[in-house]
């Protein structure tokens, strides 16, 4: 699969080096050059240094034929317009997109080609389900 | 009418200042402390401090009855995130963004904002205007300055004088909506011919100006 991931930050990375490891044909986007360094040795995709809110860098990043976008930045607006641009056009035909804030996930209620990871609530239901199994109920 | 006005500076004060003395409640939300302080000594209305991309302050600043929100502050990301959410969560029916870079300005009208202040794009028209040259005139903008008319009057160089309009070669996104000649109105043919002095009203789109300019007012 062809994937784009925008925001090469601690999360971005790491599903970057694993993403293509298993073969997929990835492109990273991200703005501050310091980030690529945070890319695994063997990561084998191509790096775009710039900013996914324009256009432009979008077009380089060739997000137009991409199977698959991730939207992974650390801030909850520039996710929020990144995944419209590449909705609304570049018509990316699935799209990722990391949440932070957990009042934001009802942004992208009723968003047809969008799914969300808000990070909170699933390492919150994480650990509920791991209580729950163990059996660490109230007596 | 409940007017939510999210960014700082100057715009925001003189704009406060404006719609209350209009008879508008207004409500500030700017996530500076200090600015936020002084401007509630100065404006007659409710200052909130906090970041307005944040649905609790957005809570705290009355959204649920606001009727318009403006989102004036410098990133894009956050006026349409601000815009969005006010009408998501709270039902806000009007938001009005601003945009500073022109190409988010379609994707935020298909996004559903309701109105949006291009200010690139405002301000480039505008130097574009008053840079180009004294022989045009009486320029008004239409749609936030997507259409403009304006007159040219004909110079002796020109090249469209002593013509025919059928004999110019003019692009299609030109039209001409009148002939001034000696303050008689003339409605503009085929074979109407311009001559110099003539006065011409076009109405084009604002990058086609120039071209129309060109052709009629000369060098």
């Amino acid at each position: 699969m062809f994937i784009v991931i925008i925001g090469s930050g601690r999360t971005g990375s790491l599903l970057a080096g694993n993403l293509s490891r298993s073969g997929h044909e990835i492109v990273v986007v991200e703005k501050r050059t310091a980030s690529f360094t945070l890319l695994p040795v063997d990561f084998s995709g191509f790096q775009i240094k710039g900013d996914a809110m324009e256009n432009d860098v979008l077009k380089e990043a060739g997000i137009k034929s991409a199977d698959l976008a991730i939207v992974t930045t650390g801030n909850d607006q520039v996710n929020y317009l990144v995944t419209q641009m590449a909705k609304e056009n570049f018509d990316v035909p699935r799209i990722l997109v990391r949440t932070i804030d957990p009042a934001v996930e009802d942004m992208y209620k009723n968003e047809d080609r969008v799914e969300i990871f808000s990070q909170i609530s699933l390492l919150a239901e994480n650990i509920i389900s791991k209580i729950d199994r163990e059996g660490m109920k109230l007596e | 009418m409940n007017i939510i006005l999210v960014g700082g500076g100057k715009l925001i004060y003189h704009l406060a200042k404006k719609l209350i003395s209009k008879g508008h409640f207004i409500t500030i939300i700017n996530k500076d402390q200090e600015l936020a302080a002084d401007l509630s000594k100065d404006i007659n209305g409710t200052i909130v401090f906090g970041d307005a991309s944040e649905k609790m302050v957005l809570e705290d600043a009355g959204a649920y009855k606001a009727d318009v929100l403006v989102s004036l502050t410098q990133k894009d990301h956050n006026n349409l995130f601000i815009c969005k959410m006010a009408k998501k969560y709270f039902g806000v029916k009007r938001t009005t963004a601003l945009v500073n870079n022109p190409e988010n300005e379609n994707l935020f009208t298909k996004l559903g904002i309701n109105s949006i202040f291009n200010i690139t794009d405002l301000i480039s028209s505008l130097i574009e205007q008053s840079i180009s040259s004294d022989n045009i005139n009486n320029l008004t903008m239409i749609e936030d300055g997507k259409l403009s008319i304006f007159e040219v009057e004909v110079e002796e160089n020109s090249a469209a004088a002593g013509k025919e309009i059928k004999e110019m070669d003019l692009p299609l996104t030109i039209i001409l909506g009148g002939i001034i000649r000696n303050g008689e109105i003339q409605i503009p043919r085929g074979g109407s011919k311009i001559e110099v002095g003539d006065k011409i009203v076009i109405i084009s789109l604002p990058e086609e100006q120039a071209e129309a300019i060109k052709v009629f007012g000369g060098e």
